[in-house]
């Protein structure tokens, strides 16, 4: 493998976390070293209890997102193709979208309880918005001429959405999902710190009450790589969805 | 027998404020089946729009759009319109095969439309690409593959929007006899817009030449030129010569004046 | 008759009456609001002892960081029972909503150490509520029970409680704010005392014992239900109180034993080594109208008074001693 200076600059940050916790330049036992940290991971991970936890987060966070994504796709796509529901519901999704996800989750917990479905519903109202905002992009993008086209051939309204438009609009559509992405998983875990025992939150929560840092980083750190590999993953899965975007774009450019 | 009908059409866009900008004023024109027809006009004197209410795309403001004697109000199975911007009609994501059978899949199945596709393809001379995608082609190919694919859907009548005005100056006149090949073997009505003088008489059986906005017909000419026409004799040919002079005179002279 | 065999007398006549309802899958599902903190200990002895599963309860428990989500979530009806401060619980009384309690949970022992500490950095010159006016004091929380003994210690040792600057500070990032100046001092509850002199030791010290110094054996903790609720299920929570006594007994049994202290560790995950330094409360059952008044005494005392119902109405049977 190539090591690249990015790899570089992390090692180095890495080595100045040890250093600094070893040699004492940050003196505080909430600052453990990276090596007691990864000691710590590796334990939770032995048990079985990280990883099972772990398993619980992504559940709730796929679940999250594709809810909150089909919505934000199917809504979109209404906003753009029918105008009268852009006109009915336009000012409804405009006031909520500046609500902060903190600011909602009082009356989310009042409606649906403290358990998946409200831990989904805040993640799913976190990935609504980027993905709504970029479909609506994307859709007002769509060659005029692509939709004239399939008119033409007596293609149907909602065959030419299917057909014509969600493709089109796959690419703004993706990027708004690789934005919601990097949320989704934050957002898992801030909703899993106010209740409940399950998932990592609860685990950060229970962790920094017992005052275990050495726990608490490791899976800080741990979900610096999930969020990392999730990032990696999903840019994979756009280059096989979109291959044809990135081909044309290269062979326009 | 009259195919296609335009009975005193009448198209305004609204303009913000002011009253709306009048295109075209009462253009009245017809195409014989069978025919092929050209309609020669200058640049922004409204060509497209015209040709998209005879397509069914655009709804006229007032008058009458008849296609077979019936009017019409939407896209009509008789017609297919194909684009003058081939790369903006064509799905990228679609290999040529599948894009050509794109014109016939919601009809015929995914399966039967992919078969159907060869053969429009092999018609432009594309066999052996219906893989490749679009965007790895030349202009003329992917004009060539939008022809195909208005072929899969058997169109009784071709409307094309100077389908050739992208391509080359040598893509052009291959394009044309590629064209014209087509239109007498399967014995389509065709309605051909364009602003190359020397197009409309190499392909057309009469030329309609309209004037700037607001557009009317100015003039109605028949070609009178012998079938089969080769590109390079036609073009030498004395009745050819004469009607450039004309035709390019009305042209020249309408923008001097 | 010996204990024993009344005993399993009893249960032998019970058993075939309770066997269908309590029959596996049956068990009535209780969720509980608690706090990752020591006082919780009985309630999770008398679910690994199986004393719940006796009773055909099955307790789900429900960890919120600063008790934020348990009093609302109990009002919601998202939790049957919810284990919070008792200050907290009185201030929701005067609201009008209408808690009740089922159960004792933890109280201050009658001489130190007991479970809240106040904690200033060494060489301050800090010593009494006096040296505190005019400083920057931690708590928790604003307004609930941490608080209200350090404001009486604060007074009982000389100073005016209204000229303390109270920061709100989370415990587990106390010692860091107290070593680091942004505080003077601070109220520690345990084990975040034990944590705090362990790592920072050489730097912090410990000046009062807010609860025993102010309040000895005073009340600290209590679990609490909704009032109509326990009107309409009222032998549901008769077991529920059975069961977590006979966890308050196993803790009680063992104080001072190294079960206890694993049975802490592993539901707080605290290391062992550092609850072998921490001070533990008394876990008592019952709820007195005595410690009630108390702290209604005491809170009026500090700003918090206001209309409270009569203190014997606010306790249900199960926590009657
Ligand atoms: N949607 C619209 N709103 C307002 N004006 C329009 C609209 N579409 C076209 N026009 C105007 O109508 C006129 C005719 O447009 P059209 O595209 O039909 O011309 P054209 O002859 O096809 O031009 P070109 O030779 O460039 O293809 C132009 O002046 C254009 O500005
Ligand atoms: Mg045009």
């Amino acid at each position: 493998m190539r090591i690249t200076s990015g790899t570089w600059l992390i090692l180095g940050l890495l080595a100045l976390w040890e250093a600094s916790a070893r040699l004492g330049w940050v003196d505080s036992p909430n600052w453990p070293a990276l090596s007691q940290v990864l000691a710590a991971l590796a334990a939770d991970m032995a048990t079985g209890e990280l990883p099972a936890r772990i398993c619980g987060s992504l559940w709730r966070m796929g679940a999250g997102l594709a809810a909150g994504g089909l919505a934000g796709v199917l809504t979109g796509l209404a906003f753009a193709l029918i105008p009268l529901t852009a006109r009915l519901f336009g000012v409804v999704v405009e006031l909520l979208r500046p609500i902060p996800v903190p600011a909602v989750i009082p009356p989310l917990v009042l409606f649906l309880g403290l358990d998946d479905p409200m831990k989904i519903t805040v993640v799913a109202l976190t990935v609504f918005f980027p993905v709504l905002t970029n479909t609506l992009q994307g859709v007002q993008a769509v060659e005029p001429d692509s939709i004239a086209m399939g008119r033409t051939f007596g293609i149907g309204p909602l065959r030419r959405a299917g057909f014509i438009i969600l493709p089109a609009a796959l690419p703004a559509i993706l990027a708004g999902f690789r934005v919601a992405l990097a949320l989704a998983l934050v957002v898992t875990v801030v909703a899993e710190m106010i209740a409940g025992e399950q998932g990592i939150g609860s685990y950060l929560v229970l962790m920094q009450f017992a005052g275990r840092a050495p726990e608490m980083y490791g899976v800080i750190v741990l979900l610096a790589a999930l969020g990392y590999a999730l990032n990696r993953g999903f840019v994979a899965l756009e280059r096989r969805l979109i291959a044809w975007w990135y081909a044309a774009g290269r062979e326009a450019a | 027998m009259r195919f296609l009908e335009l009975d005193e059409v009448t198209k305004e866009y609204p303009t913000r404020g002011g009253p709306p900008a009048r295109v075209m004023d009462r253009v009245s024109l017809s195409v014989q089946e069978g025919e092929f027809l050209a309609v020669l006009g200058p640049s922004g004197c409204g060509k497209s729009t015209l040709l998209q209410m005879a397509a069914g795309l655009l709804p006229p403001t007032s008058g009458a759009v008849r296609i077979a004697g019936r009017p019409v109000n939407a896209p009509p199975p008789e017609a297919v319109y194909v684009f003058q911007q081939y790369s903006r009609s064509l799905l990228p994501w679609r290999s040529v095969r599948d894009n050509v059978a794109f014109a016939t899949e919601h009809r015929l199945g995914r399966r039967r439309a992919r078969e159907a596709a060869d053969e429009p393809l092999k018609l432009v001379g594309l066999e052996g690409f219906g893989d490749h995608f679009p965007w790895q082609l030349s202009g003329g190919m992917q004009q060539r593959v939008a022809i195909a694919r208005a072929l899969a859907a058997e169109p009784a009548m071709l409307l094309m929007d100077e389908p050739f005005s992208a391509v080359d100056a040598l893509t052009r006149l291959d394009l044309q006899s590629l064209v014209l090949d087509i239109w007498s073997r399967r014995r389509l009505t065709v309605m051909l817009v364009t602003h190359d003088v020397e197009e409309a008489i190499q392909l057309a059986d009469r030329i309609i030449v309209l004037t700037n906005r607001p557009t009317t017909v100015a003039e109605e000419i028949a070609v009178a030129l012998p079938r089969p026409r080769d590109p390079i004799a036609t073009r030498e040919h004395p009745r050819f010569l004469e009607l450039r002079h004309h035709l390019l005179e009305r042209l020249l002279a309408r923008h001097a004046g | 008759m010996s204990l024993t065999r009344r005993t399993a007398l009893a249960a032998a006549l019970a058993t075939p009456l309770a066997a269908p309802a309590f029959a596996q899958g049956a068990l009535t599902r209780m969720r509980v609001s608690v706090i990752p903190v020591l006082d919780v200990a009985p309630l999770h002895a008398a679910i690994r002892e199986g004393f719940f599963a006796a009773e055909g309860i099955e307790i789900d428990t429900s960890t919120t960081a600063g008790g934020a989500t348990g009093l609302p979530g109990l009002v919601a009806g998202q939790f049957r029972v919810v284990f919070s401060n008792v200050v907290s619980i009185m201030l929701g009384v005067r609201e009008g909503l209408d808690f009740r309690f089922v159960s004792g949970a933890s109280r201050a022992k009658d001489s130190p150490p007991d479970i809240l500490a106040l904690l200033v950095r060494k060489g301050s010159g800090i010593r009494t509520g006096r040296d505190l006016e005019g400083k920057r004091l931690a708590s928790n929380t604003r307004n609930n029970i941490v608080w209200l003994r350090g404001m009486a210690w604060v007074e009982k040792t000389g100073g005016d409680w209204r000229r303390v600057n109270t920061v709100e500070v989370p415990f587990p990032q106390m010692a860091d704010a107290l070593a680091g100046g942004q505080v003077d001092a601070a109220i520690f509850s345990e084990p975040f005392v034990a944590a705090a002199l362990e790592t920072h030791g050489d730097r912090l010290e410990r000046i009062g014992w807010p609860m025993s110094e102010t309040a000895p054996g005073g009340t600290n903790a209590q679990y609490v239900a909704m009032a109509d609720d326990l009107a309409r299920n009222g032998d549901l929570f008769d077991r529920f109180g059975r069961a977590l006594h006979k966890g308050v007994d196993w803790v009680n049994e063992r104080q001072g034993q190294p079960a206890l202290l694993e049975l802490i560790s592993a539901f707080s995950r605290v290391p062992l080594a550092r609850l072998q330094n921490t001070a533990l409360p008394a876990y008592p059952k019952a709820v007195t109208s005595a410690e009630l008044d108390e702290i209604v005494a005491t809170m009026t005392r500090y700003g918090l008074g206001g209309r409270y119902p009569a203190s014997a109405s606010l306790i249900f049977r199960t926590a009657r001693g």
